[in-house]
């Protein structure tokens, strides 16, 4: 850390040194200095004021002649087109990039997915919830695809009470499932996307849910998400197979 | 400083009077060329004719007070500056002597002389043994007559650093006249 030098009264003499105080109010002890900035600012000799001249005045006069005045607006144009291009495409790219990523606000998302194929909010929102693991938040549901049935509300059509989903599952989606009903089998599992709905068991009881974008309902009605259709490898219907589904 | 006179002067030159742009170049060339001296001594002609190419290209463009046109003409010399110097370094050359500083004149002449009379050339040349930033603050403040707000301005930093700058740059220089006549006595 630099030692600050000198005190204020100092610093205040100084600044009046370079605002051109004359000689006459300056200190004794300041007047080699006064003198020193006097001669670093003194008027422009003929020999400094000419230096360079005949070559600026060459420069501002091709560039006061017509022909260069519109060529610079002319380039000045053409840059200016360049950058609102340049950043239009920037953000184009990510505005795209942010639609992919299924971050955008719901409208927009809905728009990015009906336009150049990025996921829907809902999409989105479930791969949200899934990965934040929140069980209470339920995904908005806005694409119409999707049909989410309010919360609790086995829809028509659902047997034992499951909440079945109107959509295909994601493939390579992971997930846990927890069985909370007459099934035994509680377990962590790798989901395999399986767009069938129809149940598949085996014998040993493993969870092998299947996260989908937005159905979500368990066994107890809360709003747990409900990962299905049907969990592949679940021996009894294990993942909220007696569960009131819950639907966002 | 051209003074009341600076706006039709202004208006004159933009608009293609030579006589008027001659008038503008002639006030402020003499400051722009010490303060490059004071910066970078080798490069400092062709940044000079390379930042008054760039302002008579824009000069129709500006409007502003007699200071604001200084403030904007070294901001434009500084920026060229820092180009020349950065494309310097990508190809450094070998100095020609170290006896010489970068005003070309022997700096410990220079200080020899101070006592009396300051020449310009000495005067400037004490000012660029300071460290740079110190050296370009004085310059702009007193050679090229800016203010505090202008000067930080130009040198992109803040209004107090550009004070302090100064500040310490000036009894940098007082006590280095104080040793000179010292030594003398």
């Amino acid at each position: 850390m630099e030692r600050p030098e000198g005190d204020v009264p100092e610093d205040s003499r100084l600044d009046a040194l370079m605002d051109g105080t004359p000689a006459s109010q300056v200190e004794p002890a300041l007047l080699p200095l006064k003198r020193l900035l006097e001669a670093a600012a003194a008027p422009g000799s003929p020999a400094e004021q000419q230096d360079g001249l005949v070559a600026a005045l060459r420069a501002h006069g091709q560039a006061s002649s017509p022909t260069v005045a519109a060529r610079v607006t002319k380039q000045r144009t053409r840059k200016r087109w360049t950058i609102g291009a340049a950043s239009a495409a920037v953000l184009l790219l990510g505005t795209a990039t942010s639609a992919y990523a299924g971050v955008l606000p719901a409208p927009l998302q809905d728009f990015a997915h009906a336009t150049i194929g990025a996921p829907s909010a809902a999409e989105a929102a479930a791969d949200d919830s899934r990965d934040q693991r929140n069980p209470n938040g339920p995904a908005p549901a806005t694409d119409s695809t999707i049909a989410p049935t309010p919360g609790g509300v086995t829809p028509p059509g659902a047997p034992d009470g499951t909440s079945w989903p109107a959509t295909t599952p994601t493939p390579g989606a992971n997930g846990n499932g927890n069985g909370n009903g007459v099934g035994n089998g509680n377990g962590v599992g790798v989901a395999k996307p399986k767009p069938t709905p129809s149940p598949k068991g085996n014998a040993n009881g493993v969870n092998k849910p299947k996260p989908t974008p937005t159905p979500k309902g368990n066994a107890n009605g809360v709003g747990k998400p409900k990962p299905t259709p049907t969990p592949k490898g679940n021996a009894n219907g294990v993942g909220n197979t007696n569960g009131n589904g819950s639907r966002p | 400083m051209i003074g009341r006179d600076f706006d039709g002067v202004l208006a004159r030159a933009a608009a293609g009077s030579s006589d008027d742009f001659a008038r503008l170049y002639r006030d402020v060339h003499p400051a722009l060329i010490r303060y490059l001296n004071v910066m970078a001594y080798e490069q400092a002609d062709d940044v000079a004719a390379e930042a008054w190419l760039a302002a008579v290209t824009s000069l129709s463009a500006f409007s502003g007070t007699e200071t604001s046109f200084r403030s904007w003409l070294f901001t434009i010399a500084r920026n060229k500056l820092i180009d020349a110097q950065r494309k310097a370094s990508r190809r450094p050359t070998t100095p020609l002597t170290e006896a010489h500083d970068r005003t070309g004149r022997d700096a410990a002449d220079a200080a020899d002389q101070v006592v009396e009379a300051f020449s310009t050339e000495r005067a400037l040349a004490l000012i660029a043994e300071l460290p740079k930033d110190q050296a370009e603050a004085v310059m702009l403040r007193v050679v090229v007559g800016l203010d505090v707000a202008d000067a930080a301005e130009v040198m992109d930093r803040s209004p107090g650093a550009v004070r302090v700058l100064a500040h310490r740059g000036l009894k940098r220089l007082a006590q280095r006249l104080a040793d000179e006549e010292n030594h003398e006595v």
